[in-house]
């Protein structure tokens, strides 16, 4: 499945095959296709969603030079 | 008699005089630093920047000048009618001999100054296009980063990330640390958008602070903000204060949050909510494919009770058999064709078995080569007497030395 695929963008299609699903007009063949594309991106929001921790920045802007510090240590203190 | 007059007496220029009651004015403590109340009129802002107006009140007026450099400063831009009260000094404009007030602050009466600001600007922007419902965009459902432009020790910045971890751990947080009130706030929010919308590491700005007086707020309601805000490519959400707050950056932004906690809200969604509507969706695709496929069982059933459909059953048997006695057949003649052929390669065999030169060894004839030559001997010219010759018979070699040469019989 396409990484660069937006959240949104496989929620939509997401919908729109439930529709398609439900409404029944669609050949054998084009169930089967709908379907298992149906399950792929189930998987993949599924999977976007647990992606890795975010993580916490803080931008040091020095005479417009930018650095990335860590957030997280700055808020516990 | 007049002239001895005039000899003892001093003479002044008209400058002179200008300059003499200027001075006189300007020294005065009273008149060098003055606050009058009335109301502007005949309001001219010159190309040069510098402004002129009248102060009147109902009997009387006295006329104004406001430098650049000060009128620049100034949040509001004054109007003709308005009821104002000037900070400055009186002094004399030499050239005209006229004195006037000059002033180097307005206040707004009634409304107050900001309040005043932030109506006339609001006015402004807003017929500008900068508010229109129209071009707001929506947020994004799951962002993959969220960027925030508040006070790095403000509880605004404590309050958004509190809530956004509590609702979703796996999205990043970037902060772009700016002042939020004084007179350097409103650039240094304005560098946050525009950092983030050059960077691009975030799919949603969250824009703040927590709540304040007016001048506390204020930032949030200069122009250079509001225009920031209209023209980030990004979405911004305005969290500024509380509830009852409502600034131009909230006018500007795609979505107000009443405050900083809600609009963590409205940024991160609440990851168990999206994961079981995903779940939901996921097992609704698979029943509506069972119960397609319920249908389709059901409409083939009926189908292969009909004649049609056993019509199409024969043709396929038919077909098969035929396709049987076509296979036999293949496999028939394939044989027959090997058959025929064998005779012909047992023949090749042979011919090439008489070919081989150890069949003409096993009948008694030998081949020689020169002692350490690869070349085999085909006539006496190679030899010369005294050459080692090795013989080659179907069992062995035998090494012999050449005696004499006989070229022909």
């Amino acid at each position: 499945m396409n990484k660069e695929l937006s959240f949104e963008k496989a929620m939509e299609r997401l919908e729109e095959i439930v529709e398609c699903l439900e409404n029944g007009k669609l050949s054998l063949e084009e169930a089967l296709e709908t379907y298992s594309e149906g399950i792929k991106l189930s998987q993949y929001c599924n999977m976007r969603l647990e992606e890795a921790e975010g993580k916490m920045v803080k931008i040091i802007n020095e005479n417009n030079i930018y650095k990335e510090i860590d957030l997280d240590n700055e808020l516990k203190e | 008699m007049q002239k001895k007059l005039l000899e003892n007496i001093r003479i002044f220029t008209v400058t002179e005089v200008n300059i003499y009651i200027r001075q006189l004015m300007e020294r005065d403590l009273f008149l060098s630093h003055i606050y009058i109340k009335g109301e502007i009129s005949n309001l001219k802002i010159h190309s040069s920047g510098h402004v002129y107006f009248s102060l009147k009140d109902r009997e009387s007026r006295i006329k104004c000048v406001m430098f650049k450099s000060n009128f620049s400063k100034l949040k509001f831009i004054p109007e003709e009618g308005m009821q104002v009260v000037i900070r400055g000094y009186l002094s004399v404009f030499e050239r005209d001999g006229q004195y006037q007030l000059y002033a180097e602050g307005i206040i707004a009466e009634g409304a107050g100054e900001l309040y005043k600001a932030y109506e006339q600007l609001k006015d402004r922007l807003g017929k500008e296009g900068l508010f229109d419902k129209k071009r707001k965009r929506s947020l994004p459902i799951l962002p993959k980063a969220v960027g925030i432009v508040t006070s790095a020790t403000g509880a605004a910045l404590r309050d958004i990330v509190s809530i956004g971890k509590r609702r979703n751990t796996n999205i990043d947080i970037y902060l772009y640390p700016a002042l939020v009130q004084g007179e350097k706030a409103a650039a240094e929010i304005v560098e946050g958008i525009n950092y983030f919308n050059e960077f691009k590491k975030v799919d949603v700005i969250i824009v703040g602070r927590g709540g304040g007086s007016i001048e506390e707020l204020w930032s949030f309601n200069e122009e250079i903000v509001g225009r920031a805000i209209f023209e980030s490519g990004i979405p911004v959400v305005s969290a500024v204060g509380h509830e009852t707050d409502f600034t131009i950056a909230d006018f500007a932004a795609d979505v107000r949050a009443a405050t900083p906690s809600a609009a963590a809200e409205l940024v991160f969604p609440d990851k168990q909510q999206l994961a079981s509507y995903i779940n939901k969706v996921q097992s609704h695709i698979y029943s509506s494919m069972l119960v397609y496929i319920g249908d389709k069982k059901i409409a083939l059933s009926k189908l292969t009770g009909k004649s049609s459909f056993r019509y199409t059953e024969t043709k396929i048997l038919n077909y098969r058999q035929s396709l049987e006695g076509m296979k036999e057949d293949l496999d028939k003649a394939m044989k027959s064709l090997l058959e025929k052929h064998q005779n012909s390669i047992f023949m090749c065999n042979e011919k090439l078995n008489i070919l081989n030169p150890a069949s003409y060894l096993n009948r008694g004839y030998a081949y020689i080569k020169k002692e350490n030559t690869r070349e085999f001997v085909n006539t006496v010219k190679m030899i010369n007497s005294g050459d080692i010759l090795n013989v080659y018979l179907k069992d062995g070699k035998v090494s012999a030395v050449a005696t004499s040469i006989c070229e022909g019989d």
